[in-house]
């Protein structure tokens, strides 16, 4: 599904990702993992570029703030109704797409937000709408950055739980190596824009961690 | 920015000492007092007797607020859907020309054509600049708007992008200048009263030129305070209802015809040519561009250059009145105030009064657009500016003006000015239809002569000139790097 041969990305003149080979089988649940500036995001956003089909939820959301959760979230299913049903969507939903969009947003515990203006949430919510968007987008590939980042541990226990049920391959960068373990089945872990170790999540060790992030 | 505002002080210095600014009035002191005296009492007979209002002014009342809406709700409609093809020059080239032309000269141009007194005519000749102004505004808007989240909507997703992203990230900004703009159409709206349409600016003519000062500045206290006061009265979820009223409000009956508009479109030939005399084109181009075009437009260029530096220095002296840093609150409540009635009072409107008390020339020309947009300018800056932290703890107030806000704030100033360097130009040459000697003078002469060939080439050549201007300032924007994203002066377009 995803194949790196020995990437290279820099951020102006400064080299983020290193040479950077791995390939990914569809259905795999991968958890990406590093320190911070190790080049998660970067990586990340170039994999959204190079498959536009892929449903992508960045670090800084994207959402359209003047739209209702609902809209927001309708928006990730644009190209498969007609122009009339999306522009009717936006004055009065059609009970079929309310209901769908509802239930997930159920899942994520957020249903009784479903009508409110996305500018207004906090931000934990406004994650979880974005979560919700790149659900329905169901997408074969869905890649997250940081998304349960503003969320309580219970919530992001839920919220976890409801991506990595999904079908789809999934590449999601965490910063809790504990959910990361807990939810993803293979981890792929970056320091310096390198790789630094490729395991399925069983057989990450603790030792192996505290070296990935061992202050310089 | 030092050197270009020396350049420019220079260059207006220049044009003061070509500037006629003789006060055509035998004694403008009298004249003074007696409109001065009308304004202190005002007379509200005419407005409202007999226990109820008078049902003309009612009328014209209606007609005032129809004609904004309307226009307003049908530019904004259409330079939406332009401002999606902006960037094609065979979009932008015609709506720079159609932006560059005046309402009041619409109205002059499309009279012969609609009727020069319709409801149509005054309906379009709003709407029509409002469209290419809209247009140029939207399109600029929309480039800015956010567009992050296409990133995560399907590739596929059509227009719809353009409902779900551009239009919702672009919301406040557009709704923002709309706002702006409706206040611009009824100023017009009001204005078009003194070419005949029967708005508030009709019966404020006429009680003008009765010298009927009293009853005169009843009407002029309505229509301020009609214009001070609209944010309070249109509720945004009513402006639907307001728009379908002024739609059923207008009168579409026109002279509008196949006929009337190839006679039309004929009329706009040249006469020599119409009548096929080759020969006497020749000294109908010289009488035009040399006795007429060119003296109209260096004239109007003289005003602006003028009005552009005295509305600069006068934002310079006047905002330190209305900030927090410098001023106590009872003298930036009147400043602001100040700034308020400045903006509010129509640009013809105040020339026209300040021409009945000063006389016929350049002064009351150029007090009006350096002064209308001196407030305009100022009530934007003192609400841009009431956040700015002092840097500076000097104790006089006017030490900190000078040496930490003036100096952070003069770059927004000047880009600002620059602007509205091409409205000033508009503004200027309309003024000529009071009597002045811009190119306005030139036009409503020939349309009044019944020569509507002279009047539809002068109109041309000023709209080139203002083009002209308009292109001057981006480039010496561009140049001075003075950012063109200050949101809150957008709105200072007209």
């Amino acid at each position: 599904m995803i194949r790196l041969d020995q990437l290279n990305l820099s951020y102006g003149e400064l080299p983020v990702i290193r040479e950077l080979s791995l390939s990914v089988a569809p259905g795999e649940k991968i958890g990406l993992i590093g320190p911070s500036g190790a080049g998660k995001s970067t990586l990340l956003r170039h994999l959204a570029k190079q498959f536009p089909e892929a449903a992508w939820m960045p670090q800084d959301l994207a959402l359209v703030p003047p739209l209702s959760s609902f809209a927001n979230v309708h928006a990730a299913r644009l190209d498969r109704h007609s122009l009339w049903r999306n522009l009717r969507n936006l004055v009065w939903p059609h009970p079929q797409d309310l209901a769908e969009i509802s239930y997930l947003l159920k899942d994520l515990r957020l249903e009784d937000k479903i009508r409110s203006r996305v500018g207004e949430l906090s931000g934990g919510q406004q994650q979880r709408v974005a979560l919700a968007r790149a659900l329905h987008r169901a997408a074969p590939l869905i890649l997250a950055d940081e998304p349960v980042s503003a969320l309580d541990p219970a919530l992001a226990e839920i919220c976890l739980q409801r991506l990595f049920a999904s079908s789809a391959t999934l590449l999601v960068s965490l910063h809790s190596v504990e959910l990361a373990r807990r939810h993803a089945s293979r981890l792929i872990a970056l320091r310096h824009g390198q790789l630094f170790f490729d395991l399925p999540a069983s057989q990450v060790g603790d030792a192996a961690l505290i070296e990935l992030y061992r202050p310089e | 920015m030092l050197r270009a505002s020396l350049i420019f002080a220079a260059v207006a210095i220049a044009a003061l000492c070509c500037c006629d600014l003789e006060l055509g009035h035998t004694d403008p002191a009298a004249m003074l007092a007696r409109v001065g005296d009308g304004l202190l009492h005002p007379d509200w007979s005419l407005l409202w007797h007999d226990g109820r209002p008078d049902p003309a002014i009612l009328r014209g009342l209606a007609h005032t607020l129809a004609f904004a809406f309307a226009a307003t709700a049908l530019g904004a409609l259409a330079g939406l859907l332009l401002a999606f093809h902006y960037h094609r020059p065979w979009v932008r080239a015609p709506l720079a020309l159609i932006r560059s032309v005046h309402e009041l000269f619409w109205v002059l141009l499309l009279g012969p054509l609609l009727g020069s007194t319709s409801q149509v005519c005054a309906l379009f000749a709003i709407a029509l600049p409002f469209t290419a102004i809209f247009a140029k505004v939207y399109s600029e808007i929309l480039e800015e708007a956010d567009t992050r989240p296409l990133q995560s909507l399907p590739m596929q997703s059509g227009p719809g992008r353009i409902f779900y992203v551009l239009l919702p990230m672009a919301w406040n900004a557009g709704r923002a200048y709309t706002a702006y703009r409706f206040e611009c159409a009824l100023r017009a709206s009001v204005v078009l009263g003194f070419v005949g349409i029967p708005t508030l600016g009709y019966h404020l003519k006429d009680a003008f030129g009765d010298s009927e000062y009293a009853a005169a500045a009843a009407l002029f206290y309505l229509l301020l305070a009609l214009v001070a006061t609209h944010r309070l009265w249109i509720r945004p979820n009513l402006i639907p209802l307001w728009i379908v009223a002024a739609f059923l409000w207008i009168d579409w009956s026109s002279s509008l015809s196949w006929s009337n508009l190839t006679r039309f479109l004929g009329e706009l030939v040249p006469l020599p040519l119409q009548r096929g005399e080759w020969t006497a084109m020749g000294p109908w181009l010289k009488q035009v561009l040399f006795a007429e075009a060119a003296p109209g437009i260096a004239n109007a260029l003289l005003v602006t250059q003028v009005s552009l530096v005295l509305c600069g220095l006068l934002v310079v002296i006047l905002l330190p009145l209305a900030l927090p840093q410098t001023a106590p609150r009872p003298l930036r409540f009147f400043a602001k105030s100040l700034f308020l009635l400045m903006r509010c009072i129509p640009e013809y409107i105040l020339a026209f009064l300040l021409m009945i008390c000063l006389g016929p020339s350049m002064l009351p020309a150029i007090l009006t657009v350096s002064g209308h947009n001196a407030g305009l300018l100022a009530h934007i800056m003192a609400n841009a500016s009431a956040a700015l932290e002092p840097r500076n703890a000097a104790r006089r107030a006017l030490d900190r003006y000078v040496y930490d806000l003036l100096p952070r704030i003069y770059g927004q100033i000047l880009a600002f000015l620059f602007y509205r360097w091409e409205t000033m130009l508009r503004e200027s040459a309309i003024l000529g239809v009071l009597g002045v000697g811009t190119v306005g003078f030139y036009i409503q002469h020939n349309i009044a002569l019944d020569r509507p060939d002279r009047a539809a080439l002068l109109i041309l050549l000023a709209g080139f000139t203002t083009l002209g201007i308009d292109l001057l300032s981006s480039r010496i924007r561009r140049k001075l790097r003075l950012s063109s994203d200050f949101s809150s002066g957008r709105c200072g377009e007209a």
